[in-house]
């Protein structure tokens, strides 16, 4: 299973988080056990593996110092066996990518090395399997169950910026990535989990931090590991005090019979991650499914953006001539077939059940046309927040739309009614 | 009632949340835009040039694309653009025209080396996104994805606008 793992590092993150939440609940246990077991020593098994990898996820649970234990992990005795990616199993002179976002994912469960998860599943999660789920915001009590950490791993991708990972125990904080300019995916809970956390990950992020870079192993790779992490993960945030954790390494390691030098070692974790992503904007681009090739992808990328550009510079130029004769009536606009059917809404009745729970009617609309903005925001609040809350995610509809649409049920019905 | 609220979220995922959020979408950037192009219509002067006209309407139709769609980079950055150019009084398209160029030169590099290159068209792809220059690595497929959809829903809607008014 670990071995697995660890040679499937971008590849379909599903079953890897089942068996890695499973493997990390297993060590969580294992850890609260022998929570005593210095780090050191317990693993020092076979010396002669200078094996670079580290296993973070198991660095918050055994303290402050735990980063320092890293090389040690890799040498688990058996007891470590599940949590340690790293399996006897494999060849020494294999190495894996492993993603160690910790605390990105797990509110509740120590230990949970979900970073590494959450960076792998959110390269595919973004499918809608939860992309950016709001399991892991702050007023939710969702449960650490292994669905929520799909969901949160498909989140944690989106968040790594603006997002502070729900940590309640000592787990390292996922943020450090969030603190890029911008901050890319803005969220609100991002934001919120932000504020809430980030006296607790001042704490710890600053004891994390420099442990990693005490890591004493001989072996030059294991020295390199730091700087991979840090220049792959962490672009553009150094300061350790900053308010985002800056723990959320990637710990990197080099497939056989493939360079090891830690500068191409992290190259080749940004251009796999880009190919992910390249997947994924495959579908959204039309026609550009059967196309295998990154350049070319771009390419039909490119001029995708610019057509679509284009096409919304002459279609507003030619709305600004038509504007003389304009004549809205948004409720009718937003009702109409072709609406829907252009925006390929597949539930036709969505929109008019929507609109017939419009509180405004559409003579008034007509008639006073300041009143529209108003007018809008009588609509039932909630689920309009809360759509737009989840728009923002784009993908990750699950609760808030669930919200939504349990409000849109009282208000409106969802059959078409026009 | 978790495992319900779990349960719920699945079925949600799997009627295609997208179109709930293309619908919300459509309904935030027309009540926008039909305002404002409202707005536009009562102040519009017959000795208003069309320029003037057609760059408001601009103006208009990029805040709107904004507003539905906060909370990402690229509606950030839109949103500074639009406000800078607003203040100077500047055609969006001149900007529009920039970002072609720019590409244009990125293609005509002729670089060697296919990791170049593909960087290089990364930067393209990023200048075409407004404020794009600044995403970080981490988040460029997020964005363009949300940026491509966007720029899809507005171009639908914007053509239904256009069908109903003529």
């Amino acid at each position: 299973m670990g071995g697995e793992e660890n040679t499937m590092e971008f590849q379909h993150g599903n079953e890897n988080i089942m068996t890695s939440e499973m493997d990390i609940s297993s060590v969580s246990n294992m850890a609260k056990s022998s929570s005593e077991v210095p780090n050191h020593h317990h693993f020092l098994g076979s010396s002669a593996w200078d094996n670079p990898l580290i296993s973070l996820s198991q660095a918050h649970t055994f303290g402050g110092s735990s980063m320092v234990s890293h090389n040690d992990f890799a040498n688990a005795n058996s007891t470590y066996n599940p949590l340690v990616l790293e399996n006897q199993g494999m060849s020494s002179t294999s190495h894996l990518v492993q993603y160690s976002n910790l605390g990105g994912m797990i509110h509740k469960i120590p230990s949970y090395g979900s970073g590494s998860f959450s960076e792998m599943v959110g390269s595919f999660g973004q499918h809608g399997s939860g992309g950016d789920h709001v399991a892991n915001t702050s007023g939710y009590p969702i449960p650490p169950q292994h669905y929520n950490h799909i969901k949160d791993a498909g989140n944690q991708r989106g968040h790594f910026n603006g997002e502070q990972s729900q940590v309640e125990d000592s787990v390292h904080e996922d943020g450090g990535t969030g603190s890029a300019p911008g901050s890319g995916n803005r969220r609100k809970r991002g934001i919120d989990q932000n504020s809430t956390f980030s006296p607790n990950k001042n704490a710890e992020g600053d004891g994390m931090k420099d442990s990693p870079r005490k890591i004493s192993d001989g072996s030059k790779e294991a020295e390199k590991k730091p700087k991979v992490e840090q220049s792959g993960k962490q672009t553009k945030d150094n300061s350790p005090s900053g308010d985002a954790s800056k723990d959320n390494f990637i710990h990197v390691r080099a497939r056989r019979g493939q360079a090891t030098n830690s500068h191409s070692l992290a190259e080749r974790v940004r251009r796999e991650k880009i190919s992910e992503r390249m997947r994924l904007l495959q579908e959204l681009v039309p026609g550009c499914n059967k196309i295998t090739g990154k350049a070319v992808m771009l390419d039909e990328i490119i001029n995708y953006v610019q057509s679509l550009q284009q096409q919304v510079e002459f279609l507003s130029m030619k709305l600004a001539t038509v504007n003389p004769e304009l004549n809205f009536d948004v409720e009718r606009l937003l009702s109409k077939d072709i609406l829907q059917s252009r925006i390929g809404l597949g539930i036709g009745g969505f929109v008019p059940g929507m609109s017939s729970s419009h509180p405004f009617p559409s003579a008034s609309f007509q008639g006073n046309m300041s009143g529209l903005p108003s007018s809008s925001t009588q609509f039932p609040p909630l689920p309009q927040n809360a759509l737009d809350h989840d728009f923002q995610n784009f993908y990750g509809m699950g609760y808030d739309s669930n919200t939504a649409l349990d409000n849109l049920g009282p208000n409106g019905r969802l059959k078409p009614e026009l | 009632m978790e495992a319900q609220q779990q349960n719920k979220r699945r079925r949600v995922y799997s009627m295609e949340p997208n179109k709930i959020v293309q619908s919300i979408f459509a309904r935030n950037y027309l009540s926008y835009l039909v305002s404002a192009l409202m707005k536009i219509k009562e102040n519009t002067s017959s000795s208003k040039d069309h320029n003037d006209i057609c760059k408001n309407v601009k103006y208009e139709v990029e805040m709107a694309m904004v507003l539905s769609a906060q909370g990402f980079a690229w509606s950030n950055g839109l949103k500074v653009k639009l406000q800078r150019e607003h203040i100077n009084n500047v055609a969006t398209t001149e900007g529009d025209n920039n970002k072609f160029e720019s590409y244009n030169l990125g293609m005509e590099k002729d670089l060697v080396r296919e990791d170049k290159e593909d960087e290089e068209k990364m930067k393209n792809l990023m200048s075409l996104i407004p404020g794009g220059e600044e995403i970080c690595d981490e988040q460029v497929v997020n964005e363009l994805e949300s940026y491509i959809k966007c720029l899809h829903m507005q171009v639908n809607v914007l053509q239904c606008l256009i069908a109903e008014t003529c």
